[in-house]
């Protein structure tokens, strides 16, 4: 039950805009909670370069003095791979193409990263 | 030896290296003969890495220093005491070298130095083949223990500096090379 109310969250936030395509939920420790990821991508590197990505953000805002992380962007020339945390033990990661504004897909995920989080 | 190990990883590789009491037994044996030779054998370790102009940099200065903690390090490779504080040292020394910058490369090269030192100073100084062959044979597993406990506590601390844990370390290590892409 809880995991199909996920699963809907993060269909609802790939829904939101034709530029996202794909999400996922993923564990601190790199274990997918819930996706709805393209075939082609491999859920297990997925999740485990987001979380790693993640706590490498996580220490480098705290070693920058920036505070406690909010978000790590990452951006490649063929789009954007947001990664937010959801709650204390996991990650909303976002994936968009080039065509997305940044201001949305922000706003999108933080809404699903909170929806998400209370379902934990 | 004192195995109060309490990590399954540690008592797998005691019982595929063969590591056990006896070996204690073995190496107590043969202190009194090589103890006298312990600080020649670092001097000539300490000029070996002397010659290396890439470790140089790491020892310039305090050379004298090094020499006395390996005299410690080395002569507790013959104190028959393997257990819970042994085990911390050898950590200890891990936790420093990510502290102070050494590279793994420069402990295997070291070890690799004593596995090809330590030999023939117990077939010469111990008066019993057999005893001698035995030691050699402890010792070689021994450095293996230190090697591995030195450098998994490097790999813990480094990644734990970098916030990444024991499970996503391993799950990071078998997704392995190349795009998040399935094949």
């Amino acid at each position: 039950m809880r995991e199909d109310q996920i699963k809907t969250v993060l269909t609802d936030l790939k829904g939101r805009s034709a530029s996202i395509e794909a999400a996922a939920l993923i564990s601190t420790d790199g274990l997918i909670l819930s996706s709805v990821l393209p075939e082609m991508m491999d859920e297990d590197r997925v999740s485990a370069m987001v979380a790693a990505m993640l706590s490498l953000g996580d220490r480098t805002a705290a070693e920058l003095a920036c505070g406690t992380l909010e978000q790590v962007l990452i951006t490649g020339s063929h789009g954007h791979i947001l990664i937010i945390h959801a709650g204390q033990d996991a990650v909303l990661c976002t994936i968009a193409n080039k065509t997305a504004k940044l201001g949305l897909l922000f706003l999108d995920a933080k809404y699903a990263a909170q929806a998400v989080t209370s379902l934990l | 030896m004192e195995l109060h190990y309490s990590d399954r990883n540690l008592e797998l590789f005691c019982h595929v290296a063969g590591l056990s009491r006896e070996d204690q037994i073995v190496l107590t044996a043969v202190r009194d003969n090589v103890h006298p030779l312990i600080p020649w054998l670092t001097d000539r370790f300490y000029e070996v890495l002397a010659e290396e102009p890439e470790i140089k940099p790491y020892i310039e200065g305090r050379v004298e220093q090094l020499k006395k903690t390996h005299v410690v390090w080395l002569e507790s490779l013959f104190a028959g005491d393997y257990g819970v504080d042994f085990i911390k040292r050898q950590e200890k020394i891990g936790e420093t070298h990510v502290r102070v910058r050494v590279p793994p490369l420069f402990v295997a090269a070291s070890m690799a130095f004593l596995r090809g030192a330590l030999p023939p100073v117990l077939v010469v100084n111990v008066p019993d083949a057999k005893q001698a062959m035995l030691a050699t044979a402890s010792v070689l597993r021994l450095l293996d223990l230190c090697q591995y406990l030195i450098d998994r506590k490097y790999a813990e601390v480094l990644m734990d500096n970098l916030g990444i844990s024991p499970v996503l370390l391993t799950r990071l290590q078998t997704v392995g090379k190349g795009l998040a892409l399935a094949s």
